[in-house]
């Protein structure tokens, strides 16, 4: 679904919202309230209230989403529908205030609302573009499929350094047991590498594996005979081992990057509920 | 603090030795004794100590068993086994001059794989989403209307003067400056909550307020809506709140006999610019019965001439390479006289003070131009003309009185004219201005001191408003004629504005 409803069905939602932005704008241009356009007209009020259900609706689709099987139309259709109706909201709105903005809740549900449409363009944009980065990353192999491989790797380490010096099964076995990826909100954001290494009973940084490929390296620079041939393919293998981690890391901060803004998106959404609601009972209030 | 750290499970018994204060365990990677089991935290407990000593301490709300006893903090010895969620920590006797030997045997059933050690999606992160989600929600409710709404029901006033969210928030736009001294106070016209401002709350200060029409003849009715509210809208503009479109005018002058007002005088209206009868302005002449008379003649009327007695090229004020003003040359527009009144209905009138006087200035002194005479009333002019020389008069006697004292004593400092310092014979003391030199030999040296005030009064007063009536200010703008008067010896023209 990663890039798909965005021309779900002819990007049949596209049109309509096309459509209903550009006759809502026509109207507006059309109408002459008195005294000047604001929420309070008779297009003031036909817009808030389209834009209130709509809000409603578009808020239904965190509930309709979880639910592939059942219910009417599909979740791909939902989520077309959501972005392109959401993002003709954005035009509703702005016409339903008529241009009138102030220091108060009416323009606090207005200002929330534009940044749960924003943070949702982002969200379009990440659904578009980080699936696909994250397939080229990947070579279109699933992160467990990675993960797999890896643990194929550690274990092809950890037979070639049987036959080596117990210091370097030591160097390699701690590497392996002190590998880092993911973690935390931010690390996985980032996509920072936190792993580390025991290296004469000091716990030191392992950056990218550099320290211990460099360790081996040095060892390959003064091994001789058949440890050369040994050390040569750890070293390898070791760099298979990078790769792989690399790989991983990148997918994990894609990822992230291509959620994070539902962390934004969905609590912004319920902000937005509860300021929608204080400002339609507030102006009926003191109507 | 020597160990020697030794792994049990791992091939060919991975040891390294260590050589400081503090060893760290726990399931982090940067942990001297790194147990990757997920049950863990990532720092769990320390082992310290100096030489032999050896104190084990775990982190807080973690605990450990040595030799079957829970404990948190514990001296160890050689022989004792500590277990740390079932791995095993042995402590036994230093070999190669180690103080001492920890031999560490993993429960492999709960070592974690490496893929499931740390988190690699957002949503196994622990983060308080839901809790911040549903405290934003409850958070903007309780400001934005559970508190204010409060108010309605405890007084908004106590609100307002706690540092509690009030009904200000619920403001949905600026109140025309005319309602703007009710401040916050929305209850000040929504004195009732889910119904809108009722014609009452309106009433309460309006009732007195004038009418576009005689409401004794066609009563209230605008028949434009059944409230005050369908023609005013407050919270839209600082401007009018009065409906100004078509619509607002057609509903009567449409049909206006329809409408009740049974009269030739307007004639009807459909549309402002393809319906309109022709405009008509409302001209003032002044007729030989000394009285005004109000004519109303049509816009394109060939002799629509104004006849106000004002003196006011229309040419030259609205020059396009404009006119010489205080601050240099200004062009004029329509709109810097001719402006309409606040509720758009009406002109206001033009006035000297506000229109005029920034460039005609009543000035008659060249010594004070900061001076000015009143306008509109000769007979006030020349009063002020006579107490203006009369006080001049004093304080010249007073300057060089005090201009003779400072010779003689050195305490007299009030100088309230400038007085010269070197003069050649014959000349005075005080400066002069021209006209008190051609005045000054008319005065019989010989008079009384009454006398010769007097006479230097009425002369100056006079210099003064035959400078203004006849050469350089009144006369500028309004027809002035001399006239046998003592008082004040020159008539000006009456002038008459329209103004509606």
């Amino acid at each position: 679904m990663s890039t798909s409803f965005v021309t779900h069905q002819g990007s049949r939602y596209f049109w309509i919202s096309l459509a209903f932005i550009i006759l809502s704008i026509i109207i507006y241009a059309w109408h002459d309230p008195i005294p000047v356009p604001n929420g309070g007209t008779w297009y003031g009020y036909t817009l808030g209230t389209i834009g209130a259900l709509m809000i409603l609706w578009l808020l239904y689709l965190g509930k309709r989403k979880r639910n592939f099987a059942k219910g009417w139309g599909t979740t791909k259709g939902w989520v077309s529908a959501h972005v392109y109706f959401g993002s003709s909201l954005l035009v509703v709105a702005t016409l339903h205030t008529g241009f009138q903005f102030g220091w108060n809740i009416h323009t606090l549900a207005y200002v929330l609302m534009c940044l749960v449409i924003f943070s949702g363009f982002f969200g379009v944009y990440a659904y578009v573009v980080y699936p696909n980065a994250r397939n080229r990353v990947k070579k279109s192999r699933t992160r467990d499929d990675i993960f797999e491989q890896l643990q194929g790797v550690d274990q092809q380490l950890k037979k070639i350094v049987g036959d080596l010096p117990e210091e370097i099964g030591a160097l390699v076995s701690s590497a392996i047991d002190r590998t880092e990826f993911g973690g935390g909100f931010l690390d996985q954001l980032r996509g920072n590498d936190k792993s580390k290494v025991m290296i004469d009973g000091v716990v030191v940084d392992n950056y990218n594996q550099d320290v211990v490929v460099e360790n081996l390296v040095h060892k390959l620079t003064l091994a001789k005979g058949v440890e050369t041939q040994m050390l040569a393919g750890l070293v390898k293998e070791y760099g298979v081992r990078q790769k792989l981690l690399g790989v991983i890391r990148t997918d994990i901060r894609l990822s992230a990057i291509q959620e994070i803004w539902l962390w934004f998106h969905v609590p912004m959404s319920f902000g937005l509920i509860a300021a929608l609601a204080a400002h339609i009972v507030s102006v009926f209030i003191y109507w | 603090m020597r160990l020697l750290i030794r792994y049990m499970q791992s091939r060919d018994r991975a040891q390294h030795e260590f050589d400081g204060s503090v060893v760290t365990i726990g399931r982090g990677t940067d942990q001297t004794i790194q147990i990757a089991d997920a049950s863990l935290p990532l720092s769990h407990s320390i082992l310290s100590g100096s030489g032999a000593e050896l104190i084990l301490t775990a982190n807080k709300g973690q605990s450990f068993a040595v030799n079957g006893q829970i404990a948190k903090k514990q001296s160890l010895v050689n022989g004792d086994v500590v277990v740390i969620a079932g791995h095993k920590l042995k402590v036994l006797a230093g070999e190669n001059g180690n103080d001492h030997l920890i031999e560490i045997a993993l429960d492999s059933d709960q070592i974690t794989e490496l893929k499931d050690r740390f988190a690699t999606g957002l949503k196994q992160v622990s983060a308080p989403q839901r809790r911040f989600t549903w405290a934003l929600f409850l958070l903007l409710l309780g400001i934005g209307l559970v508190i204010p709404a409060v108010g309605l029901y405890v007084g908004m006033d106590k609100l307002r003067s706690s540092p509690l969210p009030d009904d200000k928030m619920w403001l949905t736009g600026e109140l025309h400056d005319s309602h703007a001294f009710m401040g916050d106070d929305c209850t000040f016209c929504h004195t009732k909550p889910f119904e809108q401002t009722r014609d009452e709350d309106c009433l309460y200060c309006h009732l007195s307020v004038n009418h576009h029409f005689d409401t004794d003849k066609f009563g209230r009715d605008y028949k434009a809506g059944n409230s005050c509210g369908d023609c005013h809208k407050e919270h839209s503009t600082t401007e009018s709140i009065t409906r100004t479109d078509q619509d607002g005018c057609t509903i009567c002058h449409a049909d206006l006999k329809g409408a009740g007002f049974e009269t030739d005088r307007l004639r009807s209206a459909t549309d402002f610019l393809k319906d309109h009868p022709t405009f008509k302005l409302t001209m003032q002449r002044y007729d030989g019965d000394a009285k005004w008379h109000t004519k109303r003649i049509d816009l394109w009327d060939e002799d629509l001439h104004e006849e106000s007695n004002l003196i006011f090229p229309h040419d030259v004020h609205l020059a396009e390479e404009g006119i010489k003003a205080a601050d240099g040359d200004v062009v004029m527009v329509c709109a810097d006289c001719h402006e309409t009144d606040k509720g758009g209905y009406k002109m206001k009138g033009v006035t000297m003070e506000e229109h005029c006087s920034d460039c005609h200035a009543l000035t008659f002194d060249p010594d004070t131009p900061d001076r000015v005479v009143p306008h509109g009333s000769p007979p006030e002019l020349m009063r002020t003309l006579r107490e203006y020389y009369a006080y001049e008069f004093l304080n010249r006697g007073q300057a060089i009185k005090a201009s003779a004292n400072k010779a003689t004593t050195s305490k007299a400092t009030l100088e309230l004219v400038e007085t010269r310092k070197l003069r050649r014979p014959g000349r005075a003391k005080v400066r002069m201005s021209i006209t008190e030199l051609i005045i000054e030999p008319s005065i019989d040296k010989s008079a009384s001191l009454s006398e010769k005030a007097q006479s230097y009064i009425e002369a100056r007063v006079k210099d003064a408003a035959s400078n203004l009536f006849e050469k350089q200010t009144c006369t500028i703008c309004h027809e002035v004629t001399r006239v046998d008067d003592a008082d004040v010896p020159w008539h000006v023209e009456p002038v008459r504005l329209s103004d509606d």
